[in-house]
């Protein structure tokens, strides 16, 4: 038999508003979660963009100029040291139809020698950088030349 | 006998008092799974990269829009075919039953100044493409140069993929 009756409620009341006080904090904690969390977001934020890739190098690099010739036959002429103005001629072409709506792009074409990048032609940029290409692929080269094959790197800075 | 009797009582009793308790608690702590819950998200949203992937397979795929060799077989991803460039091919390249895919394709040409389309899953591109305000369909725009292989002329071009992913 219970004795004290009064008691015995006290205490589960004191019980209760212990758990109820418990409840309390723990909720307070989630509220400052949810108002710290608020922010965090995990989408993709680009939904409309150019694709890069470096297969879309070599569709450059495959776009004819003359009906011999083609972008990667200018890289060759331009690796040789003759006729660089006519491959920035021709890419400045190419690329301001696809990239240039409002503004010309600029570019820097690089190859490399002994893993070490060395500038091979340019559009020179103005102040507005934001890169839209960027993209690499190693190109074979005559069967008359030293080398066999060179690396080269194309990336659009942005506009001019 | 007495003894136990009373004993019985006393327990009985006690029960009834932890049962409000129990019930209390299990309020409690109900409400606290429900509000933890309420803050967890298991679903990621991958619309974005389901897109990408779309357009590298539509580039990569043999079946698909590109380029293929009759001789060699090779594939020429970025060199669009064409007589690829329709309905049918793509329908009959992607399954879109399991993916909830659409896409509209624009092709165009850089020599002759004409544009042409194609669609993927068209009758659902007609129907989804309006509610992209809506959370549960993405619209993404990707833009790429091409080539167009025309007889045995390349010509350059730009191909726009409008594609619409619509959540499960």
């Amino acid at each position: 038999m219970i004795k004290n009756k009064k008691g015995f409620f006290m205490s589960l009341v004191i019980d209760m508003w212990g758990w109820f006080i418990f409840f309390l904090g723990i909720l307070f904690w989630l509220f400052i979660f949810m108002a710290l969390s608020k922010g965090i977001t995990y989408e993709i934020q680009e939904k409309t963009a150019y694709l890069s890739d470096d297969s879309i190098l070599l569709a450059y690099l495959r776009t004819p100029v003359t009906e011999k010739e083609n972008i990667a036959d200018l890289i060759v002429t331009a690796y040789r040291g003759a006729n660089k103005e006519k491959l920035k001629e021709e890419l400045n072409k190419i690329l301001n139809q696809v990239y240039g709506r409002a503004k010309p792009v600029c570019w820097k074409l690089w190859y490399y020698e002994k893993d070490s990048k060395k500038l091979l032609v340019e559009e020179e940029c103005g102040s507005e950088k934001n890169e839209l290409f960027n993209a690499e692929t190693i190109m074979p080269l005559p069967y008359n030349m030293e080398d066999k094959a060179i690396k080269i790197k194309l990336v659009i800075l942005g506009y001019k | 006998m007495r003894l136990n009797t009373s004993k019985k009582a006393a327990a009985f009793k006690m029960l009834n008092y932890a049962f409000f308790r129990m019930v209390f608690i299990t309020i409690l702590l109900f409400t606290l799974y429900l509000f933890a819950s309420s803050q967890i998200k298991t679903n990621v949203n991958v619309n974005g990269i389901k897109a990408v992937i779309f357009a590298n397979r539509l580039l990569y795929s043999p079946n698909s829009i590109s380029y293929r060799d009759p001789i060699t077989d090779r594939v020429y991803p970025g060199v669009i075919d064409p007589a690829n460039f329709n309905e049918n091919t793509l329908n009959k390249a992607f399954n879109y039953d399991k993916n909830l895919i659409a896409a509209k394709l624009e092709l165009k040409n850089f020599e002759t100044n004409k544009t042409i389309e194609a669609y993927l899953n068209k009758e659902w591109y007609g129907r989804w493409e309006p509610l992209t305000k809506f959370e549960q369909y993405e619209k993404t725009i990707k833009w790429r140069y091409v080539l167009i292989k025309d007889n045995e002329k390349l010509t350059q071009g730009l191909l726009r993929i409008d594609t619409v992913v619509a959540s499960d």
